[in-house]
């Protein structure tokens, strides 16, 4: 049912990822042959919490406007799938995300050189969960995992 | 240029400030550095409309680049006119700007950019949570806000989003104001911005219809007396707002139902009587129409009761109407135009007394002196006649006496203010009343037209249609067609004509809503006056002609402060 709601320090919001890492990710998705699925859903995922991270941050940091989990299943059990800092936390405020990314990556880009060209440009990207793949499906501890909250 | 519809996410945006070389069009920019956060990306504040980056140029000088992340319609037009309005005037609160149309390169489009000084402060939220052991500091920061409303509205200027996140505090106090973004400026009428401002600092009616030089008076007064209140019991900004969240002590929430506010209801019985009063003035103020609101009064310390007021107390700065809604406190201080007068009298006290003896000893002088005891009653009883009325004068030429005389005066005179104010108020309603009529006449008037256009069409067109037998089908047609065009060329007549009389009509009706917030104004100033008025009457002991002969001979010195 849809509805709304006030998203505020006092009043924060939870966004719950849960990330598909059985065996069945290795696989490759569309033209590229050695892009596999599990990459392509890491990348996105890294790529969305910066995005939440930034979309908190304010004059004197980042504000926990939302508290995020990210949860694995694919092994024999569901546990977080972040690592470093993170590890064995299920529920993180975003405050705590931006400060501890697992890595900082360089990936190069190709950006337009402003004369019709193309040129490889390095630009920062955090990392905070891993491509994995390996295991079986397991759905049901999963979802236990959505009462803490 | 870019096609404007979709813009850049804050994500890519920070994307591009990567490499300022290569995203910005100015070259101070492009050679600028980015502060990092902790992900190790471009430092960034994000906002609703758009995300603001901290950048230092080569040679030191900081700026702030806002970037949008939404489209803003006129967005251009709006900019170059607040931008040389406030390049005119040069307002002390403000801060330099340009809007650069294709300022950042997001992959392969240009975007718009503003580019400003970066203002070496924190935001007000930040500033009172550092300062609440300090009310001297927010009793002189609540002046210089009201300083700079002040200011906005004497350049016919409104912000449109007056708020905690746009009130910077630099190291040594001083207030700017930023994002003018949905900034109101003369000859912006027809242009609103997308955004009606934060909502815990707007009423809960703000829409973009209230758009114009008015639109800051809710957010004015109630920043204004939050901070009062807070400068007289800053204890209460941990009680009411314990996260140091956007709004400072009353939210949203409050504004929708003032009496199941809780916040509210603590300020109101709170046990410092400055916090109670300003509460029950922030409870008047945020119950008004918003049109019905005033302009908040200007700061200066005004003569009479503010200035007798302790300059530490916050309501040393709270403006003259406000003052009729409050009580006044048990006890209150003598005033100093009340005390002079009384030490006038302390150094005229000997010359009275004298005189006073001299003019009783007169009438048994000429008793004693004259020879036939009806002469000497005769004498006797024109000079008490004389004397008395000697006495009548000394007694209103006294200060006291005319100080006396002149505060009722002055009682008189607002009392008569207030009801000129009242009668206008009445006079305006009346009108409104009168108008309204009008209004269902020119409806209904429209809407009769309107059938009796579309039966005469309908009639003509039945007429040609029932012809259809005796004459050529194709001549039927064009004749409905023509009768079709008539109607709605006369139709199109007949709304014009009747927007015409809507226009000057709904210019009347704003014109008189105006006249009314005024009027209500005026009266709440009136009565102001009425009350200070009365009060210091009150508190001016009446001397009496016995009293001062008594007390003159008795050598003391009338006291209107006993």
């Amino acid at each position: 049912m849809p509805y709304t709601a006030e998203i505020s320090r006092t009043n924060p919001s939870c966004f719950l990822f849960l990330v598909d890492q059985s065996a069945s990710m290795v696989d490759t998705i569309g033209e590229a042959p050695c892009l596999r699925k599990s990459d392509v859903v890491a990348d996105s995922l890294n790529r969305l919490l910066t995005e939440v991270a930034i979309r908190c941050a304010k004059e004197e940091g980042v504000r926990d406007y939302f508290h995020v989990s990210v949860l694995g299943y694919g092994g024999r059990s569901v546990q977080s799938a972040l690592t470093g800092a993170l590890q064995g936390h299920d529920l993180i405020p975003i405050s705590q995300v931006a400060e501890y990314p697992l890595r900082v990556d360089q990936r190069v880009r190709l950006k337009p050189d402003g004369a019709g060209g193309v040129v490889e440009v390095k630009t920062d990207f955090p990392v905070w969960v891993e491509a994995q793949a390996n295991g079986l499906h397991n759905d049901d501890v999963t979802l236990g995992h959505m009462d803490v909250w | 240029m870019a096609k404007l519809q979709s813009f850049p996410s804050g994500f890519q945006y920070q994307e591009a400030v990567q490499h300022p070389d290569r995203c910005f069009s100015n070259s101070d920019l492009r050679s600028a550095s980015f502060e990092r956060m902790a992900l190790g990306l471009p430092k960034m504040i994000s906002g609703n409309f758009g995300a603001v980056f901290p950048m230092t140029s080569a040679s030191g000088h900081k700026y702030a680049v806002k970037c949008f992340t939404r489209r803003v319609p006129h967005q251009m037009q709006r900019y170059e006119r607040i931008s040389a309005r406030l390049s005119t005037l040069e307002p002390w609160w403000a801060t330099d700007f340009q809007y650069i149309p294709q300022g950042i390169r997001v992959e392969a489009s240009q975007y718009p950019i503003l580019h400003m000084n970066w203002v070496n402060g924190c935001t007000l939220t930040h500033w009172i949570s550092q300062h609440t052991n300090r009310p001297a500091a927010i009793t002189k920061l609540a002046h210089c806000f009201d300083e700079m409303v002040h200011d906005l509205s004497n350049s016919g200027l409104a912000h449109g989003d007056l708020q905690a996140g746009n009130l910077l505090v630099t190291d040594d106090g001083q207030l700017h104001l930023v994002d003018y973004d949905g900034m109101y400026v003369p000859g912006l009428d027809g242009l609103p911005p997308d955004e009606v401002g934060h909502p815990d600092y707007q009423p809960p009616s703000r829409s973009q219809n209230d758009y114009g030089p008015a639109m800051d008076r809710f957010s004015a007064w109630l920043i204004s007396l939050s901070l009062k209140i807070l400068a007289a019991a800053p204890e209460l900004w941990d009680q009411l707002n314990p996260a140091h969240d956007e709004y400072l002590l009353l939210n949203r929430h409050e504004f929708l139902d003032l009496n199941s506010s809780s916040r509210l209801a603590t300020l109101c019985s709170h046990r410092d009587m400055e916090v109670r009063r300003l509460a029950q003035v922030t409870r008047q103020i945020l119950s008004l129409p918003p049109a019905a609101i005033p302009a908040l009064a200007v700061p200066s310390p005004s003569p009479g009761r503010a200035t007798a007021a302790s300059p530490t107390t916050a309501l040393g700065a709270v403006p003259g109407w406000m003052r009729s809604h409050i009580t006044e406190p048990a006890g209150s201080p003598v005033e100093p135009e009340a005390q002079e007068p009384a030490r006038h009298s302390q150094r005229n006290d000997r010359w009275h007394t004298w005189l006073v003896r001299i003019l009783i000893a007169l009438p048994l002088i000429a008793f004693a002196g004259a020879g036939d005891w009806r002469l000497r009653l005769a004498v006797f009883f024109t000079m008490i006649f004389l004397v008395t009325m000697a006495l009548w004068l000394l007694y209103r030429r006294d200060p006291l006496t005319q100080r006396y005389t002149e505060l009722t005066r002055a009682r008189r005179k607002a009392i008569s203010g207030a009801r000129e104010t009242s009668g206008r108020i009445s006079s305006v309603q009346r009108e409104i009343a009168g108008v309204e009529p009008t209004e269902k006449r020119l409806v209904s008037r429209h809407t009769k037209e309107q059938v009796s256009l579309k039966t005469d069409a309908d009639r003509r067109q039945q007429k040609a249609s029932n012809e259809i037998e005796s004459i050529d089908r194709k001549l039927i047609a064009d004749q409905i067609a023509e009768i079709q065009r008539e109607l709605n060329a006369a139709q199109i007549d007949m709304d014009e004509r009747h927007q015409a009389d809507r226009t000057s009509f709904d210019q009347r009706k704003t014109a008189l809503a105006g006249q009314l917030g005024q009027a209500h104004s005026d009266h709440l100033a009136a009565q102001e006056l009425v009350l200070d008025r009365e009060s210091r009457v009150a508190s001016a002991r009446r001397p009496r002609f016995g009293r001062f002969v008594s007390s003159a001979l008795r050598e003391e010195a009338p006291n209107v402060a006993s």
